[in-house]
């Protein structure tokens, strides 16, 4: 049973939410919390709740606000953060969860835990919805650039995400780009897109924004810089469209009746399209397993990041990235549970497809397809 | 799971020496492609010149610090290849603080060879030869050897250039300035006053025309964010802000290196271990006497590989 220390001074809601969240996972899910922070504020949060369950609290004198630097959040030894990665490094916790300052999470699992063998640099993993299981973006923000072969890493790891944890057999990577022909992207993209194609990763090309949604693609790679600005602009479109909808439905008599009647129909669309449906976004490719919930987080959500670090435990997350990569050029995983020879085939001649295109005199496609 | 949190950190001049980097190059490729790209970057074959030298040339600042950051990446990429070994917090001395940079991804190390290059000859050129000096000052503390330094200036420039530790403090400026430094720093009960042979006063008020020249050089070379923290020389403390990277370098041509400093924050940070990457052991030598309980190794041959990996 997983052992997952949460970080009750993290987010804009805290501690409540947090505290609430994690009351919500005791009663859903079996696993042992621990709650790290200031003892009296979560003692005199926990005893408003009555029947609530005996959580371990473990103290931290200091907290990172959530707008604190990096740098500054580092010297704070007893932060509420570090003691929760202090827990997880003496092998006292499984993994950590905070709403807290999402930088200040990166550099302190980097100082406390480091990357796993072989990762170059960790990155930050986020599930939004989808209409199937949900598609992974990684890299959602954590390196604003990257060489195509950190690309090619984050394909691996999201991949091993999806499989392991979405539940999601052979999930289709897809490379984040402007256009889905293969003469498209930009340097980055090409040269990561070439080396996607001769891993055993399941492979499908360039996808598009507008794909994340449509079920098409399981698994989109993208640097940081990207990942970050689709989240956002996710987000975005989420809350306009929540904001039209209440304009539309309170025009009129007609309208508020129409609301009533599908109202039940609505929250379910709703909690479809809610990021604290889909949990926290783990740090993945960092020793031990950390889960960064939305600082806004309500108690779903800290629940739902409680449930992914439990899962990602459970499916030992880790030992299956550690593994795969451990083959030089990153395809070991895939191989070993054996890749049909014809994937393979289907390999080469796309990168001798790729070849080829590069050498045409380009122009005369690109020109087409810009007037389209 | 990692057992000590570990500090790698990279020397800087002085420890060159003729035929660096050549065993680690003879056995592994990753080292090889170091010196190959470094090689490529600067335009003429540094690796031919740290295997063979000669020693003379080797020894010119120009040279020195690109040669010793090459040896220093290359040794780094072999024990990334070699061992899952990891750094919590990085660090280094002056040029090693480059070196540091790349180690995090905060510098591409084809760019960092070609702007150490350029810092060795603005750092030759700001100071007319011979005009300036440097020397050790050894048994006095920090602040003696700051107020002698300010005593014995009388308008010129000498000033602590390196904070060695365990009262070993390097002095730099005006030729006569020094002079007048190192006989004073004896009357007020130095153990030792060491004339340096170097070919410029670093880490002082006369290094402003090669920080502004350095400020140049930087304008056009991009920091990358970084996620793990490096102790810079200026501050002794953590910086993980890839937009203070180029002014903290640029104020280090000018001011005193903080080592001592620095290594008691990585031992305060909770670094119970280091790893000196690259040529020399000097660092180790020095790190040893500041935090006593720091375990400190070194790395820059292929035979000190099983010795890491063993404790």
């Amino acid at each position: 049973m997983p052992k997952i220390a949460i970080d009750a001074m993290g987010g804009d809601h805290a501690p409540q939410a947090v505290i609430e969240g994690a009351l919500l996972a005791a009663q859903d899910f079996p696993g042992e919390l621990i709650l790290v922070g200031d003892p009296d504020t979560i003692e005199r949060e926990l005893a408003r709740h009555r029947g609530a369950p005996k959580f371990q609290i473990i103290a931290a004198s200091q907290m990172v606000p959530m707008h604190e630097s990096p740098s500054a959040a580092l010297r704070k030894k007893d932060s509420s953060i570090a003691i929760a990665f202090e827990l997880m490094r003496r092998g006292e916790a499984d993994a950590v969860v905070s709403a807290g300052n999402s930088g200040a999470m990166m550099a302190i699992g980097m100082f406390v835990m480091g990357t796993l063998a072989q990762v170059a640099r960790p990155a930050i993993l986020v599930v939004v919805p989808s209409l199937d299981k949900g598609t992974v973006i990684v890299d959602a923000g954590a390196n604003v650039d990257c060489k195509p072969r950190h690309l090619v890493q984050f394909g691996l790891m999201g991949s091993i995400y999806a499989d392991r944890v979405l539940g999601v057999p052979r999930p289709r990577v897809g490379v984040l780009s402007n256009g889905e022909e293969d003469s498209k992207g930009n340097d980055l993209t090409r040269a990561a897109s070439e080396q996607l194609a001769t891993t055993a990763l399941n492979y499908i090309g360039y996808v598009e924004g507008r794909d994340i949604f449509n079920g098409k693609v399981d698994v989109v790679v993208c640097d940081g810089f990207t990942g970050n600005i689709a989240l956002k602009s996710m987000e975005g479109v989420a809350s306009f469209a929540g904001e039209v909808l209440k304009d539309v439905f309170q025009r009129n008599i007609t309208s508020k009746l129409g609301y009533l009647l599908s109202r039940k129909a609505l929250s379910e669309a709703y909690r479809r399209l809610d990021y604290a449906e889909y949990g926290g976004a783990p740090l993945i490719g960092l020793e031990g397993v950390a889960i960064i919930a939305h600082g806004g987080s309500n108690p779903r959500a800290i629940k739902n990041a409680i449930r992914a670090a439990r899962d990602a435990v459970n499916q030992e997350m880790n030992r299956h990235i550690t593994e795969a990569l451990s083959d030089a050029d990153g395809s070991a995983g895939a191989r070993k549970e054996g890749l049909p020879r014809k994937l393979w085939e289907r390999f080469k001649s796309k990168i001798e497809a790729l070849g080829e295109k590069t050498e045409s005199p380009d122009g005369s496609e690109e020109r087409r397809k810009s007037g389209e | 799971m990692a057992s000590n949190r570990i500090a790698f950190v990279f020397p800087g001049q002085g420890s060159q020496y003729v035929g660096m980097g050549k065993d680690l190059c003879g056995d592994f490729g990753a080292a090889k492609k170091v010196f190959a790209e470094a090689d490529d970057a600067l335009g003429f074959s540094l690796s031919e010149l740290c295997f063979a030298g000669p020693e003379a040339d080797l020894k010119l600042t120009e040279n020195t610090q690109p040669a010793i950051l090459t040896a220093s990446i290359a040794a780094l990429r072999v024990l990334e290849e070699e061992t899952s070994m990891r750094p919590a917090l990085v660090a280094g001395h002056s040029l090693g603080e480059y070196s540091a940079l790349v180690a995090v991804s905060a510098l591409e190390f084809g760019d960092a060879v070609k702007v150490v290059r350029e810092r060795g000859r603005l750092m030759q050129q700001a100071v007319p030869a011979g005009e300036g000096a440097m020397a050790v000052v050894l048994g006095l503390e920090m602040d003696a050897v700051r107020a002698l330094c300010d005593d014995a200036a009388q308008s010129e420039v000498v000033s602590p250039a390196n904070f060695n530790g365990s009262g070993q403090v390097v002095i730099a400026g005006a030729k006569q300035a020094v002079a007048r430094a190192m006989a004073l720093a004896k009357e007020r009960g130095a153990k030792r006053v060491v004339d340096l042979p170097v070919s410029a006063p670093f880490h002082c008020q006369l290094m402003q025309p090669a920080a502004e020249g350095l400020k140049e050089v930087l304008h056009n070379i991009t920091v990358h964010p970084f996620h793990v923290g490096v102790v810079t020389n200026v501050e002794a403390d953590v910086n993980l802000d890839a937009r203070r990277v180029k002014s903290l370098l640029i104020e280090q041509a000018v001011r005193p290196v903080r080592w001592e400093e620095s290594v008691k924050k990585l031992g305060a940070l909770g670094c119970d271990r280091a790893v000196e990457i690259g040529p020399g052991k000097v660092l180790k030598g020095l790190m040893k006497r500041i935090v006593p309980t720091m375990e400190v190794d070194n790395f820059e041959l292929p035979s000190d590989i099983s010795k890491i990996a063993a404790a």
